[in-house]
């Protein structure tokens, strides 16, 4: 099921495979999924508050059918990063940690040294690539991805489209042309609704724009390998900034864009107040809170929309990303793993019926998606991995630059500019 | 002027000044109050548009049982009580015969250690050390470590308001005490702290509402459900599953989790008020 | 009243020195339990921090390093520091203005312990009691762009009326400075009532008898003698603002941009990348902060006390 594009990125996976399956017959020193699990242990679970009952049930479902129990700690989401990486560095850890699920942020946990290696456990072998890949560093394996992942694209009102005689986007002169057609013919309708409260406002800035540039993880490895600055006056991040300052300024924002939020903009675009906004796959649940699956699908449309090109980007979902942490208790360490081994394998398929979401391994059969879901599974057919996935210091760093860009607070320039140095100070931090 | 008396000139001024400060209020305290309650009772649809008027459908119900079965409130309730009532009995208890001995010492020792403590109230906390002694001692994540910080970290507040208070008050009772043949601790119980009650009453008012609305050790101190106080069991359950905020349960979370020290204020009113207003905050 | 000059010619520090020679050390048994809690919660988490402030620690790596002021370097590279040091200031600054004026104000208008007084004391006190996240999200919600003050402002004025009062750096600032003051307004304003409730009533009588309006002996009179209260006050308002986190969190989380980062806001989003090192940092300049400007005011207060 190599339902995204990747190349380079795929081929890398592969190759970590290998190796680590390698290491595994050379007889891995960490808890093997061989033997039986232990019972009646309590194991704390930290996940994002966000995560949904489908998710939580599955959850609950490893507990019935193990004998042990998880002590769940609901970390709440606008205060994950900070809790976390704050009781980490104070040696307080989880027996299984849901976590953002990209390498950047999984770096900032220090792998090598306090994740179990999970490259021998079964649903390797199944995962799909960006899932893998995103949990994936040093060839080794740390992270299950239970999905779907988070594609990211532009959401669009079909009836406001229709009635302004317009088609959907694909390229950001698009997004220019529909936004003026439309601020000239029906000016009650807000072009774009940014959600400048939230880390979203990257897509749009950033992650959408460079989306064609990063075919085979071309503009990723070039930035890792330090053939491209992210601050080049001509390179595609600020050339994406210049392109997202110029809608700004063209009024295609909604007035509030810096205080706008993801319920408001869900809203806005069901109620054809707003025609576009772009987001990942985790909008289909904002969408479907405020009206059933059919009425949605026949509002809303998803395409994909790059710099010229209509190509999507996907990245890791912080919902369902499961990370085993070493806690140095043996019996714990390996309930951990029975507890992965559970909620990939015998459990998975009864949990994607339930979430009716893409699954994130081969060898189940995906439910019956809604008409936009499946949008979003085709645009990401052809889509390519989230740039920034794997460069370290781009989480809560880009998303903040933006955010100031937004409020006119800096340039183009100086936004990357900034982003450059955040990004320096994070692989200084490695040690690269 | 000649044709109205002085005392009928201050009543019309006494008057208007009435008016003046219910105008005041309107916007100050009535409106945010009646938006809270009002969005309260709405569903989540109507509740975003966030306005004044009374809603059209009411949701009262819901969402106040949504508050006390998935938001945990009695679990949060009696956590937050266990933990507050111990913690400001302690504080004012520890604090005030800190204030004494150093109210009434001039060795170099105490005087460092009541600038540490006078320090410790406008300093930011430490969170990450906090979490690794914590960790050290085995209580990181409890309860009773989450209090013994609570009380380490706001006994300052006692110390600082009392020992300028203490300082004002004449030694003859405590000599007098001490001549009788009282011990310390007698003439500490018998004779310091009911002079010290005014002062302790300010800092008992700070205190409440500091420990009861506090979030931040909370959210690093405290894990799991089970030992969540209302602060964090409401916030973590106002959020939506999409992580946007759900203003009608926002709202409901937040009456809820003030009607406990609310309650405690309009029964105490008359007590908290004058007990500020004659206390020793400025001792 | 003997002993209260008694005290006065002591001065602060200076204790009798009579009960000593019943129990040398009692003193220091009694502040033993509060001394081993603030030393071991407060003192030795704090020097940590300030050390950690001056090394290379992140969550990227178990090796904690000296790396000098690198980390102070690196945020004012970022423009982090110059900018959350300002914004600090500038609320800190509007929220004890706004505090401190309304508090004054409310304390004259209801010195007098009557029966309606005591009602819109109880009133104006009800913002003290809710909590920060609390204020934050109600004055959030009232602030919105299509929020009730926008509501209000759009049936009065022509036109309707349209901003974004979170949205706009400067606006939003003031905001969530306004925020924070009107949570402790209350509160102020029960200080300075203590303070004038303290004021000898002679001293009116006597100002009144030489001639002084009401609003000479305003200035005149009460104004010099708040000071206490006034200190008292200023010292509670910068604490609160330098550690004023929840409000802003909810109201704005920082933004638009990084127009209310305050610094405790930017070192929260520090540790938030993983970041030790350069959130100690921050810490450590909102500690020096604090200490500059509170110690002066306490020590000021305490010459007052004296004086009185």
């Amino acid at each position: 099921m190599m339902r995204i594009r990747t190349g380079g990125v795929a081929a890398l996976t592969i190759l970590a495979l290998g190796v680590s399956l390698t290491a595994c017959s050379a007889g891995s020193s960490e808890g093997t999924d061989s033997g039986d699990p232990p019972t009646g242990l309590t194991l704390t679970l930290w996940h994002p508050a966000f995560d949904s009952p489908e998710l939580l049930d599955l959850y609950h479902a490893w507990e019935e059918e193990s004998g042990n129990k998880l002590d769940i700690f609901d970390v709440p989401p606008p205060e994950l990063m900070n809790v976390i990486q704050t009781k980490w560095a104070a040696g307080e850890k989880p027996d299984i940690l849901g976590w953002l699920g990209d390498p950047a942020p999984m770096l900032a946990l220090n792998p090598l040294q306090n994740l179990q290696d999970l490259s021998d456990m079964t649903f390797v072998k199944t995962a799909d690539a960006v899932a893998l890949n995103g949990g994936t560093f040093d060839d080794k394996v740390y992270s299950a991805q239970l999905g779907p992942l988070a594609v990211t694209g532009v959401y669009y009102n079909k009836k406001v489209f229709a009635d302004a005689g317009l088609e959907a986007p694909q390229s950001y002169d698009d997004l220019a042309s529909i936004c003026s057609t439309l601020l000239g013919s029906t000016p009650g309708v807000t072009p774009i609704y940014e959600a400048g409260t939230t880390g979203a406002v990257m897509n749009l800035a950033s992650s959408n724009y460079i989306a064609e540039s990063n075919v085979d993880s071309a503009f990723s490895d070039a930035i890792a390998d330090g053939s491209e600055k992210i601050n080049d006056p001509d390179g595609p991040i600020v050339k994406g900034f210049e392109a997202y300052a110029g809608l700004r300024d063209q009024g295609c924002f909604n007035d509030d864009a810096t205080t706008g939020t993801e319920e408001a903009q869900a809203k806005g675009l069901m109620d054809g107040s707003v025609a576009m906004f772009a987001s990942d796959t985790n909008a289909v649940s904002r969408l479907d809170a405020l009206a059933d699956a059919a009425t949605v699908d026949a509002t809303v449309g998803f395409v994909a929309v790059s710099a010229t090109s209509p190509v999507a980007n996907s990245h890791g979902n912080p919902s369902g990303t499961l990370y085993l942490p070493k806690t140095g208790d043996s019996a714990k360490e390996a309930a951990a793993r029975d507890f992965i081994n559970f909620v990939t394998g015998p459990a998975y398929q009864d949990y994607l019926d339930a979430a009716k979401i893409i699954p994130t391994f081969s060898g189940v059969t995906t439910p019956e998606l809604q008409g936009l879901m499946q949008d979003i599974d085709k645009a990401s057919t052809d889509g390519t991995a989230t740039y920034w996935v794997g460069l370290p210091g781009f989480g809560g760093g880009l998303s903040g630059e933006v955010q100031k860009l937004l409020a006119g607070q800096s340039t183009p320039q100086q936004a990357a500019d900034s982003v450059q140095t955040l990004y320096e100070q994070a692989k200084a931090a490695i040690g690269e | 002027m000649s044709t109205t008396s002085p005392m009928q000139a201050s009543r019309l001024q006494q008057t208007l000044k009435y008016i003046f400060l219910g105008i005041f209020a309107v916007p100050w305290v009535a409106v945010p109050l009646w938006m809270l309650l009002v969005n309260s009772f709405k569903t989540e649809g109507e509740s975003s548009v966030l306005s004044l008027a009374l809603p059209t459908e009411w949701a009262a119900v819901e969402n106040y049982t949504k508050v006390f079965t998935e938001g945990n409130y009695f679990v949060g309730l009696g956590n937050s009580l266990l933990i507050a009532i111990p913690v400001v009995v302690v504080v004012l208890i520890l604090g005030s015969m800190a204030a004494w001995a150093y109210a009434r010492s001039n060795a170099m020792g105490l005087r460092v250690t009541f600038f540490i403590s006078a320090m410790s109230i406008m300093l930011p906390p430490a969170i990450i050390p906090t979490i690794f002694i914590l960790t050290k001692i085995g209580l990181q994540g409890t309860t009773w470590g989450y209090m013994l910080v609570l009380t380490a970290t706001k006994v300052g507040v006692i110390i600082f308001l009392a020992v300028g208070f203490v300082r004002t008050l004449p030694t003859d009772y405590e000599e007098a005490a001490q001549l009788d043949g009282a011990g310390r601790l007698r003439t500490y119980w018998h004779v310091i702290l009911p002079l010290m009650r005014p002062v302790l009453f300010t800092g008992a008012v700070m205190l409440v509402i500091g420990v009861w609305n506090d979030f931040l050790f909370a959210l690093f101190l405290l894990a799991g459900k089970a030992n969540a106080t209302l602060p964090l069991t409401l916030y973590s359950f106002a959020l939506a599953p999409t992580g946007a905020v759900r203003w009608n349960l926002v709202f409901a979370s937040v009456v809820m989790t003030s009607i406990p020290l609310f309650i405690a204020y309009v029964v105490l009113q008359r007590r908290v008020l004058s007990g500020l207003t004659e206390g020793g905050t400025t001792g | 009243m003997t002993s209260t000059t008694r005290q006065g010619r002591r001065g602060a520090f200076n204790a009798p020195r009579r009960p000593r020679r019943f129990h040398p050390t009692w003193h220091f048994w009694f502040a033993l339990p509060a001394i081993i809690l603030v030393l071991a919660f407060f003192l030795v988490p704090f020097l940590a921090n300030a050390g950690f402030a001056f090394t290379q620690w992140t969550a990227y790596s178990s090796d904690i390093t000296w790396n000098g002021f690198e980390n102070f370097r690196t945020l004012a590279d970022l423009g982090v520091l110059g900018h959350a040091v300002l914004i600090t200031l500038v609320y800190a600054a509007v929220s004890m203005l706004v505090q401190n004026v309304g508090g004054l104000f409310l304390a004259n208008a209801l010195q007098e312990p009557t029966r309606v007084n005591n009602v819109f004391r109880a009133v104006f006190f009800i913002p003290v009691l809710v909590s920060g996240l609390a204020a934050g999200y109600i004055w959030a919600a009232l602030l919105a762009a299509q929020g009730p003050l926008n509501q209000f402002l759009s049936a009065i004025l022509p036109g309707g009326f349209v901003y974004s009062w979170l949205g706009n750096p400067v606006s939003a600032l003031v905001a969530v400075a306004f925020v924070d003051a009107w949570k402790w307004v209350g509160l102020a304003m029960t200080v300075y009532i203590a303070g004038l409730n303290a004021i000898p009533k002679q001293l009116f009588e006597a100002a009144a008898l030489d001639g002084a309006g009401p609003w000479r002996r305003f200035w005149k009179v009460k104004v010099p003698l708040l000071a206490p209260a006034f200190s008292f006050n200023v010292v509670i308002g910068i604490v609160g603002a330098l550690s004023s986190l929840d409000i802003i969190f909810a109201a704005t989380g920082g933004g638009p941009g990084d127009a209310t980062t305050v610094l405790q806001v930017a070192s929260y989003r520090q540790y938030g990348q993983g970041l030790f090192g350069t959130a100690s940092a921050l810490s450590l300049v909102i500690a020096v902060i604090g200490v500059v400007i509170a110690i002066p005011l306490i020590s000021a207060l305490r010459r007052r006390e004296v004086r009185l």
